[in-house]
């Protein structure tokens, strides 16, 4: 269950900073962000990267926590990179 | 300058992931595989069915052995994990016996102390050891060679942290069909977003043998490797049989008192000197599941009063240090959670490395004098690309496949699944350089999907536990085994037609202008 719910939260993190950068913002969001709403995301995204962390210390202990928290992180990272692959436009510009 | 070390750096990652890449693209798919090698060998063990109590199948071990082999000078038992059904002995002969082959001294019993009579098979086990010993050669140059590898890896993974500087700008970029952009997107994308990952296992997988890497340290100070291991490991020196007879006494207390000692912990292995003399002594040690560092502490009982005798001495930072770099390689700590989480990350270091391996031809074949004609290191690359990318996982699935289809009578039989592995890939590297490579790619990567998806079917007619009676019985290790085998099926599939259409579509498109100068 914690790995779930940490994996979750590794999605929306990751999420959060692919809207942080403006090549991606006109694919995920539909429209080009204000510096302020990118910057928004960038420290939310890195403190959900923290607080995941924090999740997996508390459930499995500080060296397990570790590993989980860096296979949370990549699972979230893939995740997103599939997202992105979704929702890009259909590559037909040759 | 700075373009002068990214130049320098770009010259050595592609060479030092190239000259070693198709070895390191076995390891990788390999060892990814060993993650769940206790898994592959229960669903090649499909008559093994059911849990197994550790202590009672350590009782059944002794009972074996007291029958099997009564004056060894030492017995070795590894009762059943979590994730494993079965108790593996193997028994060191006496003093008098004559020598005799390791398969003659060893057995794989069930709870209750009898051989398995299921079919013979090395099961996940080969997987892992060809991971570092590889096959058909010895396991000392195997192993070096298997260093060279992953030294070169971590060069490739250095130097490409500073030759692909776009990658954490790129972080989530993966763009398909666009040609070299598509497959420099695959190879940056699968090494950043498990970069942690890479470094670590490329790293601790050197860590794992280390002293034979580099044995000067040891040299230097001792006498020899075995007053080394006493020294650190404090393995307790061989004593002579007294020849007064005394029974052993019972295991299964000794391992309830080295477990409550552990806070729990549960014993991972058993070993027995001198069984049924008045010296014999047991020593257990802690199953490498039950916490991170790989080598657990040790304690050592009277075989015969039961009474604890010694523990292991503490280790020393460095010594814990390595026991956690090993433990942090093998994830044998991982529960099924996390050991998916290695997994998946296996699976994408196998296709960094594969990409990373098509990249180089990609790169280079819109700079061809002529593209009809490749010089021959151009051809090489690309045959040893096919037969390795295609070919590799096409001859684990033939293991799969041989380990239904052999029959059990056959001599040899566990020898044999592993001759069909080789065979297959030998039967890939033979169609890859006869054929044309814009053929032989479709074709084999179809035939890699093809034995994945047989895998299933041939399980469900010759076994009782195919995919639908698993699915109803609820017995997930097999439902997942088939499903990740159709999965590696679809996926050799897509690739298939891919490669497909790009030979219908002819000859590439020029380089496009959005080409960067970058090496791979």
């Amino acid at each position: 269950m914690i790995h779930f719910l940490s994996l979750v939260l590794a999605v929306t993190a990751f999420a959060a900073l692919a809207l942080s950068m403006k090549r991606h913002q006109r694919d995920l969001a539909g429209r080009t962000l204000s510096e302020r709403e990118a910057g928004r995301l960038r420290i939310g995204g890195w403190a959900l990267i923290a607080l995941i962390l924090a999740i997996d210390i508390f459930a499995f202990g500080f060296g397990y926590a570790l590993v989980a928290w860096a296979g949370h992180l990549t699972m979230g990272a893939w995740l997103n990179v599939a997202w992105l692959c979704w929702k890009s436009p259909p590559p037909r510009s040759r | 300058m700075k373009e002068g070390l990214r130049q320098s750096m770009a010259l050595l990652h592609t060479w030092a992931g190239l000259l070693l890449g198709w070895l390191l693209f076995a390891m990788f798919a390999t060892g990814t595989a060993a993650y769940f090698q206790d898994e592959i060998t229960r669903w090649m063990q499909p008559e093994v069915t059911g849990k197994a109590d550790p202590v009672a199948s350590a009782e059944g071990a002794v009972r074996y052995l007291q029958r099997t082999a009564p004056d060894a000078a030492s017995w070795f038992i590894t009762p059943p994990n979590s994730r494993s059904a079965t108790t593996q002995v193997y028994w060191q002969p006496g003093e008098n016996a004559k020598p005799a082959k390791r398969r003659e001294t060893s057995a794989v019993l069930d709870q209750s102390g009898h051989e398995i009579s299921t079919r013979e098979t090395r099961g996940g086990f080969f997987l892992y050891r060809f991971h570092f010993d590889l096959h058909y050669m010895p396991v000392y140059w195997a192993r070096y060679l298997v260093g060279v590898a992953a030294m070169f890896m971590l060069v490739a993974i250095l130097s490409g942290i500073i030759t692909h500087k776009k990658i954490f700008a790129d972080f989530f970029m993966l763009r398909f069909n666009k040609g070299q952009r598509s497959w420099l997107d695959a190879h940056n994308v699968t090494a950043v977003i498990a970069l942690p990952f890479h470094l670590m296992i490329t790293f601790t997988g050197l860590v794992t043998l280390a002293t034979m890497y580099m044995p000067w340290g040891i040299a230097a100070n001792y006498a020899d490797r075995s007053a080394f291991s006493n020294a650190v490991f404090g393995n307790s020196e061989d004593v002579a049989r007294s020849g007064k007879a005394a029974p052993l006494c019972a295991v299964g207390p000794i391992m309830r008192s080295a477990s409550a000692q552990w806070g729990g912990k549960a014993v991972g292995y058993l070993r027995v000197t001198n069984p049924g003399d008045a010296t014999a002594r047991i020593g257990a040690t802690r199953a490498p599941e039950a916490a991170i560092g790989s080598r657990g502490e040790e304690v050592t009982f009277d075989g015969v009063t039961g009474k604890p005798l010694d523990q292991s001495m503490p280790k020393g930072a460095a010594l814990a240090t390595e026991s956690v770099m090993i433990g942090l390689h093998a994830g044998r700590f991982a529960e099924y959670g996390l050991r998916w989480l290695y997994f998946l990350s296996g699976v994408g270091g196998t296709i960094m490395v594969g990409s990373g391996l098509v990249l180089w031809t990609v790169k280079r074949r819109s700079k061809l004098p002529d593209p009809s004609r490749p010089h021959f290191g151009f051809r090489l690359v690309e045959k040893l690309n096919i037969a390795t990318i295609a070919g590799f996982p096409a001859a684990i699935a033939t293991y799969f496949l041989a380990n239904r289809l052999l029959p059990a009578w056959l001599a040899d039989r566990a020898d044999q699944e592993v001759n069909s592995l080789f065979l297959a890939w030998l039967g890939v590297l033979i169609w890859a350089i006869i054929r044309p490579a814009a053929r032989a790619w479709p074709e084999m990567m179809g035939l890699a999907a093809g034995l994945f998806a047989a895998v299933p079917l041939v399980n469900a007619i010759t076994t009782s536990r195919g995919l639908p009676a698993s699915l109803l019985a609820g017995d997930w290790l097999f439902v997942s085994f088939d499903a990740a085998m159709l999965v590696l099926a679809a996926g050799f599939a897509l690739g298939a037609r891919r490669a497909a259409r790009k030979r219908v579509e002819g000859p590439r498109p020029a380089p496009r202008k959005t080409q960067e100068v970058m090496a791979a």
